[in-house]
């Protein structure tokens, strides 16, 4: 049986090599390759279940209508074809093109994502959004303080002699870094993870922080005036490569550690403790999340925790750092996130950058000059995934049109009018890099695409043909349907990097200029070359303070102005069952997580009579759903976790809680701004 | 240099994200719902100071394999170069006795096919210098299958049954210094109990009732024949053999392949299932001819009782296997105690009624004190009428000599007991295990 090399694209930390089997058109198995380092051991468990995901019965196969009765009927390639062209020529002719809002998300990643937007640039234009619903504070925060979204690569963890999980539940979200945390451990790494959740990730570390859910800024400003205080700062350090750090040592002893203890609801002996292991250990890696920093205040908390790793010297070195995003293989393109997520400073008169996607809804609704009328939708599922469903929901109603290209019925797909069927990561070439390990791979083609689906690229194609767009450029910038013409369209992204497909063909390539150990030279790319814990940038960028002074998130129960009403934080974090909302419907994903439940603390559930198991129903001002209670006395008290992902049809579409704010930095989503109560169903 | 393969489980490594179920799952072709190997997850509520673990069992492919032990139908049989226990399909008869006397819970029934099926060590990967599926999907490398030194020995670990089978596995436990720290706020009463009502017993009284009603016909049709050889009431040789032939077919007729009960005795030399079948037939045969032909005084007729006291026995030997939570290794249930004071009230031996009436009274009490609350509560309706029925029969007849009222309710006693017996009855599987450790944690106590 034909044996493949390939790598797994989704919007994933490990973005893991595999080896698939094939036999007659069918995916047979699917294993570890070790060809990448990171990724040596096995897979996860959406990796394994590929296999009925590729050949899944509910797989939408042909292009779909909407029926008046709101059923969806099998109709024609050419039928929907020329349906969606004559619906965008009425659009640009009436309102122009700008009233159609193309909208992708990280469904998967590849090269040839790129080609949707040639081919709106051909059209004359749209709408797209900016911002990002992951991560972007985080990458700003760094990107201001470090000059660079770069870490040491994964294998060096086992150097570290302390590991700080900030946030990050690696056991669920990047199941290959636990490799590494315990070769380190059994070298004598000590492990600390701070979450509000006892996680898998803390389960054999020495010590769990689980401070007040959007108050880690505190923390860590908690923890830098004990490190000044008893001197165990890197004095030497902060001379040769700190910018800023007398005005932020002065900022740090502005509050008693009490009261900062108080605010994020942490005791003092375990700040003491922390700060103890912090000024004592090295090196010290932290290992930062993206929940901390999906809140409104996130971009000032998380350029706080990278001057925990300044101030101590942990930068530079082996074992040592500050890892959040490492794009050393996010080589194609000039500029990389999160600057490429911002909107322009010039608009090009092209393509809109009009619509922020932490406010998708309230934004669509919003926007004149032209109204959005058309929604083309890839890659994403925003019904379920975006803040403020029910804003969302709203918005797309609105619309004249929407069509949606997906592999199966999600939300999203259901709202559309015509739904055309997605490729699957096996059925069209395509190269990528990661964002935790800095290889470039290579996925090949190895299944004919299923029934009648066509690549995105063909169906941009189809429609470019029928709207006379298709010359010589856009012939060019969109690879024709073969594998060869998709492969000399990669060939041609790869030659500037002197690669080529073979040597991609070939296993996991280290990104050209990728590092092991990140600014060992000293050299941090910011504007006074320097680490900048005040940075004028932030001032001037975003309007906020230059130094990492921490607040209060908007929506927060230690607030003075906190409504009663909704006493309880909720946090939808990710599960390692699922990629966002995909894979949740696959059969063997649903054996392991069948029903979405909300954790919740034993003191919190006996307060509101609420027992193991019962239908409980979680609410706000926004919105609710009707889930079950899983009592966890792991969790902070006042904090209640449903994970993010479910479908409506599961009915944990945790969006209709969620509010659509953006966080402080990059216009990120401030999803755990989030109040709720929950009361039995 | 004595050394073997087998599975090496790192509880330190491993993160309990089921890869290995559902690479065994996909790799053997199980529907979505089934596995041969399980992750059994302790403290999965996260009780305060107590350790989480993730115990990742298939079988275990024992040395000395109590599966095959105690298979009736031989089906068992072991790869003399793996080593690994395999059943055939051909051969089992589904009566589901291996999953009861495995401690790691590692058969299961192919509902479909009706025989028992488990973790076959994917034998041809293996053969060939391979690894099992479970083992080549382990994302974080807790889970290996490799040589061992015999002297390498399993550390506690929550749920593991260190049993005397000589496993093919090692388990590493928690290292002393990992364990997780206190947190802020502890819950004022642990919310442990909520759990154990979600484990899924082997045994249930819906499913085993043709076994309870057997085992309870075999002690009656002993004790009507041993009285008889006291001078008691001669039972007529036809409802003799035709009630023993009706349980024989209800427990036939349990079985997942009815048609292959002919392989039940086919073990008879190790295990307790083989020698029930070949004792009960050779009772009811013996005890049939003796009672239509022969005076029951002769030898045939003593060689029958002594049949039958050998026949209760292996029932409750092949019941020793399972346990009652709380309970005592005797019980009122046992059917060599009911065998035996049917015995003395058909022969009017009242002295023996009062006796064995006294102790069943007072094991059946022990039994039930010992028991979980919450089941002793739902078991409390019939706590009544099992203890009423026996002291009525038992005093009915001190009193007044024998009646058939008297027996009957002796019976309708033994009945409710034999049931609630069935009902109450566990399997120690993992899971289990895990809970009733965690229960004995001081941390889950409460404050």
């Amino acid at each position: 049986m034909p044996e493949f090399l390939t790598a797994c694209p989704r919007n994933c930390y490990s973005t893991c090599a595999m080896k698939v089997t094939v036999e007659d058109s069918h995916l047979m198995a699917l294993e570890p390759a070790p060809a990448n380092e990171a990724t040596a051991e096995g897979l996860c468990l959406k990796g394994l279940a590929y296999a009925e995901r590729a050949h899944s019965p509910d797989r939408i196969l042909h292009p779909l209508r909407r029926q008046p009765d709101g059923s969806f009927a099998r109709i024609t390639w050419d039928a929907a074809l020329d349906e969606i062209t004559g619906q965008l020529r009425r659009t640009r002719n009436e309102f122009g093109p700008q009233a159609i809002l193309h909208y992708a998300a990280s469904g998967t990643k590849g090269l040839l994502n790129q080609c949707s937007l040639d081919f709106w640039r051909h059209f004359g234009g749209c709408t797209t959004t900016y911002g990002d619903l992951c991560w972007p504070a985080g990458l700003e925060a760094t990107r201001l303080t470090l000059g660079a979204n770069i870490h040491n690569a994964p294998p060096d963890l086992v150097n570290a002699r302390l590991i700080i999980f900030w946030g990050k539940n690696a056991a669920e979200t990047n199941i290959h870094q636990m490799r590494f945390v315990t070769a380190a451990q059994d070298r004598g790494a000590q492990l600390v993870v701070i979450d509000p959740r006892r996680t898998q990730t803390s389960e054999r570390a020495e010590l769990l922080i689980q401070p007040r859910p959007g108050t880690d800024g505190y923390l860590a400003v908690a923890v830098a005036q004990l490190l000044i205080r008893k001197g165990q700062v890197a004095e030497e350090f902060i001379g040769d490569h700190v910018e800023g750090y007398p005005e932020f040592a002065a900022m740090v002893n502005e509050v008693p550690l009490i009261e900062l203890a108080r605010t994020c609801d942490v005791p003092v002996h375990a700040i003491e403790q922390l700060a103890a292991l912090l000024g004592t250990i090295k090196p010290a890696t932290i290992c930062a999340g993206f929940g901390m920093q999906r809140y409104t205040n996130s971009g000032q908390t998380m350029r706080a925790l990278i001057a925990l790793c300044a101030i101590t010297g942990n930068l530079g070195r082996p074992g040592a750092g500050w890892a959040y995003a490492n794009l050393q293989s996010h080589v194609f393109a000039e500029v990389r996130d999160p600057l490429a997520s911002l909107p322009p400073a010039k608009p090009d008169g092209v393509v809109r950058v009009g619509v922020s996607t932490a406010r998708l809804g309230r934004d669509m609704l919003a926007l004149q000059d032209p109204p959005l009328k058309f929604a083309w939708v890839e890659r994403g599922n925003p019904l379920a995934q975006n803040p403020d469903t029910h804003l969302v929901r709203e918005a797309f109603a609105a619309l004249d049109f929407r069509v949606v290209v997906e592999q199966f019925l999600t939300d999203t797909a259901r709202a559309a009018d015509i739904i055309l069927p997605a490729k699957n990561m096996f059925e069209q070439t395509d190269v990528f890099g990661a964002y935790w390990h800095h290889y470039l791979q290579l996925k090949p083609q190895v299944l004919p695409p299923a029934g009648e689906v066509k690549p995105e690229t063909e169906i941009f194609r189809a429609l470019a043909r029928r709207l006379d767009l298709l010359d010589a450029e856009l012939d060019a910038a969109i690879p024709g349907p073969d594998d060869e013409a998709v492969r000399a369209w990669l060939d041609r992204q790869l030659a500037p990097l002197n690669l080529s497909l073979e040597d991609l063909a070939a296993g996991p390539v280290i990104a050209p200029g990728a590092q092991e150990v990140v600014f060992a030279d000293g050299v941090y790319p910011t504007p006074s070359g320097r680490i900048e814990l005040r940075s004028e940038e932030a001032a001037a960028r975003w309007g906020l303070d230059p130094l990492p002074r921490p607040t209060l998130p908007v929506e927060c129960a230690a607030r003075a102005d906190a409504d009663p009403a909704t006493p309880l934080q909720l946090l939808t974090p990710n599960t390692k069952n699922r990629i966002h909302s995909q894979f949740g419907n696959l059969a063997l994903i649903r054996t392991h997580d069948p029903q979405p439940e909300v954790q919740i603390h034993p003191d919190d559930a006996r307060a509101r009579g609420i027992r193991f198991g019962d239908r409980v129903r979680i609410h706000n001002g926004r919105g609710g759903i009707t889930v079950l209670a899983r009592i966890d006395a792991g969790i902070r008290q006042g904090c209640v976790a449903v994970t993010n992902g479910w479908w409506g049809s599961d009915g944990g579409l945790v969006n209709k809680l969620s509010a659509g704010r953006e966080t402080d930095l990059a216009h990120g989503a401030a999803f755990h701004d989030n109040l709720v109560e929950v009361t039995r169903a | 240099m004595n050394s073997r393969h087998a599975f090496v489980l790192d509880v330190n490594k491993c993160t309990g994200c089921h890869a290995c179920e559902v690479a065994c799952r996909i790799a053997n072709g199980w529907p979505a719902n089934q596995s041969w190997r399980e992750v059994h997850t302790f403290n999965e509520l996260h009780v305060p100071g107590v350790e989480l673990v993730h115990l990742s069992l298939a079988c275990n492919h024992c040395h000395d394999a109590p599966c095959m032990e105690q298979c009736p139908a031989l089906a068992y049989y072991r790869d003399p170069v793996t080593n690994a226990v395999l059943i055939n399909a051909e051969a089992c008869l589904g009566c589901g006795y291996c999953a009861w006397v495995c401690p790691y819970g590692a058969p299961k029934l192919d509902a479909e096919n009706g025989v028992m099926t488990k973790c076959t060590l994917c034998n041809d990967k293996v053969r060939q210098g391979g690894r099992p599926a479970c083992v080549t999907s382990c994302p974080t490398g807790a889970l290996e299958w490799r040589e061992v030194a015999e002297a390498e020995l399993t550390q506690e670990v929550p749920g593991f049954a260190q049993a005397r089978t000589d496993p093919s596995i090692r388990v590493v436990g928690v290292r002393e210094e990992r364990r997780v720290p206190a947190q802020a706020t502890p819950p004022a009463q642990p919310p442990w109990r909520a759990l154990r009502d979600r484990i899924t017993p082997l045994i249930t009284l819906t499913h085993e009732w043709p076994l309870a009603v057997f085992t309870l016909v075999v002690a009656v049709l002993v004790g009507w024949l041993a009285a008889h050889q006291w001078g008691g009431p001669r039972p007529d040789w036809r409802v003799f053999l035709a009630s023993g032939v009706v349980g024989m077919g209800l427990s036939a007729a349990h079985l997942g392949r009815s048609r292959r009960a002919w392989r039940a005795p086919l073990h008879v030399g190790r295990s307790w299932l083989s020698r029930e079948v070949v004792l009960f037939s050779a009772f009811l045969g013996l005890g049939t001819a003796v009672l239509a032909w022969a005076p029951v005084a002769l030898w045939p007729g003593r060689l029958a009782v002594v049949l039958g006291a050998m026949l209760l026995l292996a029932v409750d030997r092949v019941y020793g296997v399972t346990r009652v939570r709380g309970g005592a290794a005797w019980h009122s249930a046992h059917v060599l105690g009911t065998g035996l004071l049917l015995a003395a009230v058909w022969a009017r031996v009242d002295l023996l009624v009062l006796l064995v009436g006294s102790l069943k009274f007072i094991f059946y009490l022990l039994r039930q004190a010992g028991r979980h609350r919450q089941n002793l509560a739902a078991s409390l309706g019939l706590t009544v009428p099992r203890l009423g029925f026996l002291a009525a029969g038992v005093g009915g007849i001190l009193a007044n000599g024998f009646s058939p009222a008297s027996l009957a309710l002796i019976l309708a006693g033994e009945m409710i007991d034999r049931g609630l017996y069935y009902h109450e009855l566990e399997i120690p599987t993992p899971a289990s295990r895990q809970l009733d450790e965690l229960a004995a944690r001081p941390q889950a106590q409460g404050s």
